[in-house]
């Protein structure tokens, strides 16, 4: 009875406590702008490993300009997605958001969610970024600038082919002198070091759940397919000289067949089929493979992984066997950093929006955290040896190829077609054969083919001037920079 | 003694046993193995969980895991946060669940069968469909970014079942019950305070486990409605900190669960006795 009477005392407090901390009352979202003492402006992405460099910077802009409070929240990108256009429908989003840049800002525009902030630039302030990027459903919608470029994404390559030195020496290899070149090169090589590895360690990882196969191919397809030289913001499969979708010819084919032979020949760290990027990753970081293809950040993700000591490289990806054929075209990428339409405190948001973009910002960002700049003014001169490989490979194999936008800006409103990500097709096809992957990209080409034909209608019907042949650049060259 | 061990019956009924102890240690190893790994890998670097990853000794010990969890993902103010969370919700869903169940159990009035309907309708509405909607409803009412918001929002999606549970248990409970306490002069509200509501302890048990590991891992309520006070966010929110853009801190999130755990351990062994009576369908007088 007393053990019941107890309890019962117990769960009263806490539920009288929580009803009194619960109230109704709310608070805003930072305030009015009228409100006395420095206003709020929140910021919200999905960069949680670097919240607390975040938090530094606004600490240091804080002190500078004592009228603004900077906020920075952080979620995790899944959970991002989902929230973001609720908290806008709700008027309960942050002042200045990030954007996927591989979403189209065209629905957060016509939504009235975002902004346009380039009536709060100088055009001197303009003048720091690559006006390649400031024209129509890039950075620009309806002839307003609706964004900036927050990084570099010429240089912000994915699929670079890094090596493991210590592998390599196991294995009794020079890098230096047995590094492959071409793809029958690299399987020799990968069978080779597998072979010495006697089950220890392999010549490559890979995921192959879900898309984890994109980031491997985003490095091979860049030299063997000009269709899908950027598989990342581009149009993976889709052949601009013809309007046609090609993931089942011959160049898609030879990047299978390399494939392929990685995983009959057993040079593929065993469980790929059923492994996730992390652990793909951390048996590089564990010198259990010699050859691992990931993005620019890879470096930071293996000290995050607590393996900081793995002696690395970073090669070029070996191209097809008869040579080149394609180049890494990276898309005029949109922006990534908005201006909400709902903020109360504009001028305190665009303070904070210029802050971001400033040289003195975007410097910090890439020594700390190394974030390419996309203001062109940032000194990149200290960078570390691995970031200067970056920006010596991105010279060598970054091109651009043709924006349909830039032919006739209406076919920004125009949704590009999604099937099914083609690292899926090929991870299915690893484990069949040649006839399977031909076949499923037959389908995955017909398919493309025929949902961007009804979305091109259905733009049509909705009185957007645009047609096929929009999209369409006879004159491409796939061996030369378009722009 | 000697005729019971060479007892051909005897010898079966042991194999038997033992066969069956072995089958259920095993099965208690693999259920076990989960919830080891996580207290072992929160005690490792993250180097060790990825080169020993499925070894249950750390070594060194990495206590930092827990500092980290504590800091990063705010556990300090979130885990007041939560308790306070779960209690209001299991609170809520035992007075109205109870009350309303006993009502729709025990008596028949016009609209009972409509009302019923419409409440088991509302268990097949998708839960993603909903979270727009109450949103908005919270917006109207004044309750978004308050702890009564998300407390109400996630006790609405919760409370069919508890109903339906109430309701399924006092439909069973026999009528003389009530009638004894009649006849001793109780009213409506006594018969129902002090003899139908204590005979439905192993449903209220069940109600309180469920709901409390539910509100405990809460995501999304909690989050869209605190957008703009995350102070106010619970540990399921928080346990996405260590969920980075490239890669996650998974001996910290280890860290965090085996926290997080130990709250939802103590419910159940308060109440595993009614929960597995309530389970079971259990009526005890």
């Amino acid at each position: 009875m007393g053990r019941k009477r107890l309890l019962s005392i117990c769960v009263v407090l806490v539920l009288a406590a929580g009803f009194a901390l619960a109230g109704g009352q709310q608070e805003g979202a930072g305030g009015s702008g009228e409100a006395e003492g420095p206003v709020t402006i929140k910021v919200w992405n999905w960069s949680q490993e670097n919240k607390d460099f975040f938090d530094m910077q606004a600490e240091a802009f804080e002190a500078e300009h004592p009228n603004i409070n900077v906020v920075f929240e952080t979620f995790a990108q899944d959970q991002y997605q989902q929230t973001l256009p609720l908290s806008l429908r709700s008027g309960e989003a942050a002042d200045i958001f990030w954007l996927s840049p591989e979403m189209s800002a065209r629905e957060y525009i016509n939504q009235g969610w975002i902004q346009p902030v380039g009536d709060g630039l100088s055009e001197d302030f303009l003048g720091q970024f690559d006006d390649r990027l400031f024209v129509e459903g890039i950075m620009r919608y309806d002839g307003e600038i609706y964004t900036l470029p927050f990084e570099n994404r010429f240089v912000k390559l994915h699929g670079l082919l890094y090596y493991n030195k210590t592998v390599f020496e196991m294995a009794g290899l020079d890098p230096e002198t047995d590094m492959p070149d071409t793809f029958s090169e690299f399987r020799e090589v990968c069978r080779q070091i597998t072979e010495a590895g006697d089950g220890q360690y392999y010549g490559i990882s890979w995921p192959g759940v879900g898309n984890g196969l994109e980031r491997p191919l985003q490095g091979w397809l860049t030299t063997a397919a000009p269709a899908s030289g950027d598989i990342r913001y581009g149009r993976p499969g889709y052949d601009y000289r013809d309007g046609e979708f090609k993931l089942a010819n011959d160049n898609h084919l030879e990047v299978y067949r390399l494939l392929k032979g990685l995983v009959d020949d057993g040079s593929v760290a065993p469980g790929w089929s059923s492994m996730k990027k992390e652990p793909a990753r951390a048996l590089f970081g564990q010198d259990r493979v010699a050859f691992h293809l990931g993005g620019t950040w890879m470096p930071r993700v293996w000290g995050d992984m607590g393996f900081e000591d793995v002696d690395f490289g970073i090669a070029y990806v070996p191209v097809p066997d008869g040579g080149r054929r394609s180049y890494r075209y990276m898309s005029l990428a949109k922006g990534s950093v908005f201006l909400s339409a709902q903020t109360e405190k504009r001028e305190a948001a665009l303070e904070v929006y210029r802050w971001l973009h400033s040289a003195d910002f975007q410097q910090a960002n890439f020594s700390e955290n190394g974030v390419f700049p996309g203001n062109q003014t940032v000194d990149t001169s200290d960078a570390t040896w691995f970031q200067q490989r970056f920006l010596e490979i991105a010279d060598e194999v970054v091109m651009n190829h043709p924006e349909p936008v830039s032919q006739n800006p209406a076919t920004a409103q125009v949704e590009w077609p999604s099937v099914q990500r083609i690292g899926e097709v090929f991870a299915a096809a690893l484990a069949q054969d040649e006839d399977y992957f031909l076949r499923e990209a037959a389908t995955w080409d017909e398919a493309m083919a025929e949902q961007l034909e009804r979305n091109i209608e259905r733009a049509q019907s909705e009185g957007v001037d645009v047609t096929m042949d929009d999209f369409i650049f006879p004159d491409w060259d796939p061996m030369e920079n378009y722009y | 003694m000697t005729d019971a061990l060479f007892n051909p019956g005897a010898i079966e009924r042991r194999a038997k046993r033992t066969l069956l102890h072995a089958i259920l240690i095993t099965l208690v190893v693999i259920w076990l193995y989960p919830i080891v790994w996580m207290l072992a890998t929160s005690l490792k670097t993250n180097a060790q969980m990825w080169e020993s990853s499925a070894s249950l000794i750390p070594s060194p010990l990495e206590l930092d895991n827990f500092v980290r969890a504590w800091t990063t993902a705010n556990f300090s103010i979130y885990f007041f946060n939560t308790v306070l969370f779960a209690v209001a919700v299991v609170a809520l869903l035992i007075f109205l669940g109870s009350t309303s169940g006993y009502v729709l159990g025990r008596f028949r009035f016009p609209g009972r069968r409509v009302l019923l309907a419409a409440l088991i309708m509302t268990t097949v509405i998708p839960r993603a469909t909903t979270i727009i909607p109450l949103f908005h409803l919270a917006d109207m009412l004044g309750l978004l970014s308050t702890r009564l918001g998300y407390i109400l929002a996630f006790t609405s999606k919760t409370l069919v079942i508890a109903i339906l549970l109430f309701i399924g248990f006092y439909i069973g409970v026999p009528k003389e019950m009530e009638h004894s306490g009649a006849i001793d002069g109780c009213n409506f509200w006594q018969l129902f305070r002090y003899i139908m509501l204590p005979l439905a302890k192993p449903i209220i048990a069940t109600v309180t486990i469920l709901n409390t590991i539910g509100a405990w891992k809460a995501f999304m309520i909690p989050l869209v409605f605190t957008f703009s006070r995350p102070r106010l966010r619970t540990l399921g929110v928080g346990m996405y900190a260590f969920v980075g853009e490239h890669t996650s801190d998974w001996t910290a999130m280890a860290a965090g669960a085996a926290i997080s755990i130990i709250p939802m351990m103590l419910v159940f062994i308060l109440f595993q006795r009614y929960f597995v009576e309530g389970l079971a369908g259990a009526v005890k007088g």
